[in-house]
């Protein structure tokens, strides 16, 4: 068999060179970015570099390596006429909340960050309970624990759409694709722990939104080896068509496998499995129908070509959950320019829920969400979903989500 | 009738799988008596051999099949010879110390050397056959029958061949069998080994009907010695009973009640055979 050589494989090279760049970002930023004229803005990464979600951290801390790398090379960020530059700087969660509560200390304390991003609920649950405390701006990718959005935490950002936000793009592409007749009931399956409950509820407001009639909802261990038992179940309901929602994409692939097997031949759509080679790997021709949201398999615009060739040359391969998260640290700069400083973490948190940006990785981008979490805090960006038809992945719709009046 | 048939298929395919993995510990313990919590890692690296020579060469599944278990039966023969050897004699939390820092080293080495994403192994077969209304598909009846004949051939080896009788004799007295003649010191490598390499063609299998991940190994050797204190430390047809028990109750608990009632079910059954049988269903009493 040819060895596939596609943009979503992490090789060890990769890792070991994120690794090595995000834990010493100054040995790879432009000598500018640390001379002495210059002011820095010190950026935190509380991130999983190791552990089962490392792929996840590794692709969150290269936007703001890369990101960092960019504007200095730019000449900084302009606050009040006059340069700042960026430095990043990462210290691994493991994927755990107390890990990355130290970590984040040392971010704060030691390093004096002011800005710390993460990723995933554990190393964010650590992360907050320093960060809001100490006046720091937070920016994370997080699914569940969606009491942290809430109104207590005023420095606290969700740069990654959830599931709820990207169903309001997938769902109405769904239904043109299919026909509203062909998905009047729906199924999910996700995880028994925090992420799986917060994603059920979100799903079923989504669903409730769109009319469509939860026909069950099944949550497996993560110790679970065999999807068989849970797909029969879920399946034996007749839905017409399984949400695995926030089911990673290992064990979507499985899920998928499983369905297929047992016969089922409803469309499956998976906001957060956005590696399609995995999926294709693992559920091989059982993959066809299966729909992923926010995964972007075809850069095709001038800067997402861009991104592509500079974490490549940077970090010896890319994947489009990376270039899903390099807007962050641009909407950042917007924010640090249009509140003409850094040192005061509440100004720039005020522009940076204004910050709309027209051309990233996600084409057009904005902070949104005042009514539901009191402060425009969600990103919500443009939504690429990738469909598999015979074996093969390509991105067969765009568009920006269509958020409810309310939200 | 048909959704109960397909409960019981996939109790039965996911028990033999189980066991497969299960065997390999048991026999570890009972030659050696040292808890080998590094067994899932053996099973986690068994699945990458077989990845990367048949997903990434191209080279034949079966035969990456064959290297994953023979390499992986040296890796065990040597951490057997230069770790676990020195230690033999000694209190059995020297061993389990040992093992539990082979599981850190080996699984953080996997994450560099193997990359974070997940990974399939494409099947050597496709398809599968409608019974009775339930659905069996190829991939599962072929890993089912590795299983068994590998189970059986175990078996076999275990009371048939010199080797496997000399690997009973140590595990039965250990010093009356070098009294034998029996060269303690090659059986217990040769057992470490061959248990490693069950792990290995565990690994393969569930691989490639599942994904793969660095981190598979810490969820194998759960279930491995959930299995094996059911079935009793020691004992194969314990592995084997122990395997099917846990492989039916997912089955069937998870698809007509729940996947969190299956789990919770399964540990008060092995709290229910410790109560009435301390040493498992098919233990020695190791004391």
């Amino acid at each position: 068999m040819k060895k596939e050589t596609g943009s979503l494989f992490v090789t060890r090279r990769r890792l070991l060179v994120t690794g090595a760049a995000a834990l010493a970002a100054p040995a790879i930023l432009p000598r500018s970015a640390f001379s002495q004229q210059a002011k820095t803005i010190k950026i935190g990464g509380a991130v999983p570099l190791s552990g089962p979600v490392a792929y996840w951290g590794h692709s969150t801390a290269q936007g703001f390596i890369d990101g960092a790398a960019v504007i200095n090379e730019a000449g900084g960020v302009m606050i009040g006429g006059e340069p700042h530059m960026l430095e990043v700087i990462s210290y691994d969660t493991k994927g755990e909340v107390a890990d990355s509560r130290a970590a984040t200390m040392r971010l704060v304390e030691q390093d004096q960050c002011k800005y710390v991003f993460s990723q995933a609920a554990a190393s964010n649950v650590g992360m907050l309970q320093v960060t809001e405390p100490a006046g720091v701006l937070s920016i994370v990718a997080c699914w569940g624990y969606l009491d942290l959005f809430g109104k207590d935490y005023p420095l606290h950002f969700r740069a990654e759409m959830s599931d709820y936000e990207q169903g309001f793009a997938y769902i109405p592409f769904m239904q043109e694709k299919y026909g509203k007749d062909a998905l009047k009931t729906a199924a999910f399956i996700g995880p028994n722990d925090q992420d799986g409950t917060d994603c059920h509820f979100s799903y079923k407001r989504l669903m409730d939104y769109y009319g469509i009639t939860q026909k069950a909802a099944e949550f497996y261990n993560w110790e679970d080896t065999d999807f068989y038992p849970i797909v029969a179940k879920t399946i034996a309901d007749r839905p017409d068509f399984i949400v695995t929602s926030p089911s990673p994409p290992g064990i979507t692939a499985s899920i998928i496998k499983a369905a297929r097997e047992l016969g089922y031949t409803g469309p499956i759509s998976s906001p957060a499995a956005s590696e399609t080679k995995t999926i294709l790997e693992v559920a091989g021709e059982h993959a066809d129908g299966v729909i992923l949201p926010v995964t972007n398999v075809e850069p095709s615009t001038d800067t997402q070509k861009a991104i592509e060739k500079r974490f490549m040359e940077r970090f010896g391969s890319f994947n489009a959950l990376a270039g899903n998260y390099s807007w962050w640290i641009y909407s950042l700069k917007a924010a640090w320019e249009a509140a003409g400083t850094a040192e005061d973490t509440r100004k720039v948190a005020e522009a940076l829920a204004a910050v709309e940006l027209e051309d990233t990785y996600v084409g057009k981008v904005k902070w949104a969400g005042k009514n539901s979490f009191g402060v425009d805090r969600q990103g919500v960006y443009d939504c690429f979903t990738t469909t598999i038809d015979k074996g093969v992945a390509k991105v067969e719709d765009v568009r920006f989500p269509a958020l409810p009046a309310d939200y | 009738m048909s959704d109960f048939l397909q409960m019981g298929l996939t109790g039965v395919s996911l028990g033999l799988m189980y066991a497969l993995i299960a065997i390999g510990l048991t026999l570890i313990f009972g030659v050696m008596r040292i808890i080998q919590y590094a067994h899932g890692e053996m099973f986690m690296l068994g699945a990458f051999v077989l990845y990367y020579w048949h997903a990434e060469m191209g080279l034949p599944y079966w035969a990456g099949v064959a290297v994953s278990a023979v390499v992986i039966f040296g890796l065990g023969a040597v951490l057997q010879m230069v770790l676990f050897k020195p230690l033999h004699g000694k209190n059995i939390l020297y061993s389990l110390a040992v093992s539990l820092g082979l599981v850190l080293i080996i699984s953080g080495s996997g994450q560099l050397i193997f990359g974070t994403t997940t990974k399939g192994i494409p099947s050597a077969v496709s398809g599968g056959v409608l019974l009775g209304g339930a659905y069996l598909s190829y991939e599962r009846m072929v890993i089912s029958a590795v299983s068994i004949a590998l189970i059986v051939a175990l078996w076999l080896f275990l009371r048939r061949s010199v080797t496997g009788l000399a690997i009973r004799a140590v595990a039965e007295d250990p010093d009356t069998a070098a009294l034998q003649g029996i060269r303690t010191g090659r059986i217990h490598w040769i057992a470490f080994g061959l248990g490693s390499a069950m792990a290995a063609i565990a690994g393969c299998m569930m691989g490639t009907l599942l994904s793969i991940v660095p981190t598979m190994g810490f969820l194998a050797t759960i279930k491995a010695f959930m299995i094996v204190i059911m079935g009793g430390l020691g004992s194969v047809v314990g592995a084997l009973v122990g395997g099917m028990i846990l492989g039916m109750i997912d089955s069937v608990v998870t698809t007509t009640i729940s996947g969190d009632i299956a789990l919770i079910l399964s540990f008060v059954v092995i709290f229910l055979i410790l109560v009435f049988r301390p040493s498992g269903l098919f233990g020695q009493n190791w004391d």
